[in-house]
């Protein structure tokens, strides 16, 4: 009877041990016969739903490809594609941000998809997004001088923000227009800055801005600011422009005293004091426009305000990479050149109101559903993309710090940006 | 036939064997080669899919940079800060709440529990619900303050101001923690035999001479645990200011930017998440050493007791 006990808790005990480390096996029988492609994505709850749509058309065509669509959170996303590259458990395409390649690319953990024709593909989608998969073999072949360009991993999302304005707040103000330039701009935001409620406190901003580097971008390259040298081994930030365009950071928040402090720790974000109608304007990017429209807002969207540069912007967004150890790499191909075909972008763009990134898919946009689509695909058209270094989110952090001691004016904007170009020279570029 | 002591080794060994391995693979193991991989660096060109051969021996050189970074030293007096707010606040509240809520008042389970309860909720929540409460302009504490004629927070709120950011963090954990410490106190004032403070009052002591005399001397090993759980906490703090303030506010102290709530945990987080694994296992290497000593000079203090 002892012995019975004994053995029926042990038999418990490891079929549950062997229940909890064995279930991983009955995915992989469902797809015999077809070649399955595992794809990780970070796409919001709406963006999902599209994409599976786009998935299952390619399935249509593909019937001996299956394309296994597994969610990750984006914000998590770069630690686990790492941690599955250590343990040979990664996806054959992987979405990750456009500031991942270069790492990916010169640590040979994505695949070169030139052969598959993927130069030929690129001409046809948005520069600025698909720049930032194309490298020179001197960049990632050790030793190597030549110039000859690779490409490694296709844009599926690209985006850039623009001006949002409550027009509510502007029709209360007697403002008829957006501003065109930063002096319209501090003239407007004067006019948006006020006591509605008469206690003595500014409790509606005319401006809210965030503090980190690619929120920044607008204001540095509408001021012709220049990142990094030709080489890409100095950081050329100590520039006057680069000192005039913080400066002007700056004096939004102290001296015309319009911007509501929201890049400082702890405060209203942009979007939330946005919506709850506290800021008037805001920099902002198409995957927000849903949201705002939802909260009710009557806004706006206008091109970011010319500065000696013009009007420009940053770019953000993701590309699809093929990881090294993918099974099969001409089929995972084919589903990155079905997902920026212009039918693929068509429902893409239509139905989530996206900047598409295939060029071609530009007329087939309806922008009577999604007029706001119109502002960003022009703002694109001047937009910047961020300087190509291999560790961005360091160079990103360093000018995060920086930027915030000059705009609580703990450095001067000059001790600021001299001690970011000395940090990124030592900590990023030639570390 | 085996003997039964031999037997029942064996079962017990069977039965244990589950939690052994899973100790062995996700504990013991990771904890060498965090050891090993102090020695090691990886470099961007470093081959993701073969990391444990194409990671370069590098001796102690991870351990003599951090004896170099300024940022690292930051860090420590971080969390030095940090630990010399937090321990002191969260026994004193925690010995307050026990206090008050040891009595049979009508609906001190209520309290009690209602005390407690921050305790169980993840640090995220917790801090977001703070980061509202800090907020300026809007943030509810700013707007009672102002009422109050205290304008000192209103531009920039709790979280964004470097001498009073880490105060804000601390604030936010004594209250969600302290819920834990009261359970202990409260157990441990309730096994104080009543005939003590009989025997007090006999004397004619008041109730402070009774706390300080009798309570407090018999909660002393409450209070030395909860110095070495704080000592530990304080070394691996990550979420409340991964939650709250990110590392920040910047501040400057002696010509370099630093974050004002930079502990070492969320700065080792910070090369992890950069795939510096080196640096990152030779930081937590140190801070394993750190908390060791703390632990025996502890010890000792409690066996002295």
């Amino acid at each position: 009877m002892k012995n019975f006990f004994y053995l029926s808790l042990f038999t418990i005990h490891y079929s549950l041990f062997t229940v909890f480390f064995g279930c991983g096996k009955i995915q992989k029988q469902k797809y015999e016969g077809k070649k399955v492609i595992t794809l990780w994505e970070t796409y919001s709850n709406e963006e999902h739903q599209v994409f599976l749509d786009i998935v299952s058309d390619f399935e249509k065509l593909n019937t001996e490809i299956k394309v296994n669509v597994q969610r990750v959170p984006f914000s998590g996303m770069r630690m686990k594609l790492m941690t599955s590259m250590i343990t040979h458990t990664a996806p054959d395409i992987a979405r990750v941000d456009v500031a991942d390649p270069p790492r990916l690319v010169i640590s040979k953990s994505i695949i070169d998809i030139t052969p598959f024709g993927a130069i030929e593909l690129a001409r046809n989608l948005v520069s600025a997004a698909v720049n930032s998969n194309i490298f020179e073999e001197k960049f990632f072949i050790p030793g190597s001088t030549s110039s000859q360009k690779h490409i490694f991993g296709i844009p599926d999302q690209t985006t850039g923000v623009a001006l949002f304005y409550n027009r509510e707040m502007f029709r209360r103000a007697g403002i008829k227009n957006p501003p065109e330039n930063w002096d319209q701009f501090v003239v407007i935001a004067k006019k948006l800055t006020v006591d509605t409620n008469g206690d003595g406190k500014i409790d509606q901003f005319g401006f809210a801005m965030d503090n980190s580097l690619w929120w920044s971008f607008p204001f540095y390259n509408t001021f012709g600011v220049k990142f990094l040298s030709d080489d890409g081994k100095n950081c050329l930030l100590n520039s006057d422009e680069a000192k005039k365009c913080l400066q002007f950071q700056v004096d939004l928040y102290h001296k015309y005293k319009v911007e509501a402090g929201a890049w400082q720790a702890g405060s209203v974000s942009c979007d939330q004091g946005f919506i709850n109608k506290k800021y008037a304007m805001i920099f902002s990017g198409p995957w927000n426009v849903k949201k705002f429209k939802d909260s009710g807002i009557d806004f706006g969207i206008a091109l970011i305000p010319k500065g000696k540069a013009g009007t420009s912007t940053n770019v953000g967004g993701t590309d699809m990479v093929v990881l090294r150890e993918a099974k099969h790499p001409k089929e995972c191909y084919e589903f990155l050149e079905y997902l920026v075909s212009v039918d693929a972008q068509k429902k893409w763009c239509n139905l989530l109101g996206q900047i598409p990134v295939n060029l071609k898919a530009y007329s087939y946009i309806d922008t009577s559903k999604n007029p706001e689509i119109k502002v960003f695909m022009e703002q694109m058209k001047t937009a910047i993309a961020r300087p190509p270094v291999i560790d961005y989110d360091q160079l990103e952090y360093v000018m995060n710090q920086e930027i915030y001691t000059a705009r609580t004016r703990e450095k001067t904007v000059e001790k600021a940006l001299e001690d970011a170009v000395k940090r990124i020279n030592e900590e990023i570029l030639n570390y | 036939m085996l003997k039964s002591k031999t037997r029942e080794t064996i079962v017990s060994y069977f039965f244990l064997a589950p939690f052994l391995a899973i100790f062995a693979s996700f504990l013991l193991y990771p904890i060498f080669y965090s050891f090993y991989l102090s020695f090691r660096t990886v470099s961007p060109t470093t081959d993701m899919f073969s990391v444990f051969t194409d990671m370069k021996f590098v001796g102690f050189s991870n351990y003599l940079r951090l004896l170099k970074d300024f940022d690292f030293w930051w860090s420590l007096v971080s969390t030095g800060y940090y630990a010399v707010l937090y321990i002191p606040l969260s026994i004193a509240a925690s010995l307050m709440l026990a206090i008050l809520l040891n009595n049979q008042l009508k609906g001190h389970s209520l309290f009690r529990s209602a005390y407690f309860l921050p305790n169980v909720l993840d640090m995220f929540v917790v801090g977001i619900i703070w980061l509202f409460i800090y907020a300026p302009h809007y943030g509810i504490l700013d707007r009672i303050l102002t009422q109050l004629g205290i304008t000192y927070f209103a531009e920039k709120g709790v979280l964004a101001n470097g001498k009073t950011a880490m105060l804000g963090v601390v604030a936010a954990l004594v209250l969600k923690n302290a819920g834990f410490g009261m359970i202990l106190f409260l157990s441990a004032i309730q096994n104080i035999s009543v005939s003590i403070y009989e025997a007090a009052d006999i004397d004619g002591a008041n109730e402070w001479q009774k706390f300080k005399s009798i309570t407090l001397p018999l909660v002393v090993p409450i209070i030395l645990f909860l110095i070495i759980t704080g000592t530990i906490g304080a070394l691996n703090a990550f979420a409340e200011i991964y939650a709250m303030t990110g590392g920040g506010p910047q501040m400057v102290v002696a010509g370099k930017t630093v974050g004002a709530t930079n502990v070492s945990g969320y700065y080792l987080f910070r090369q992890f998440e950069r795939m510096n694994y080196g640096d990152a296992a030779a930081i937590s290497y140190f801070l394993l050493a750190i908390t060791l000593v703390i632990s025996y000079i502890n010890v000792k203090l409690l066996h002295r007791k």
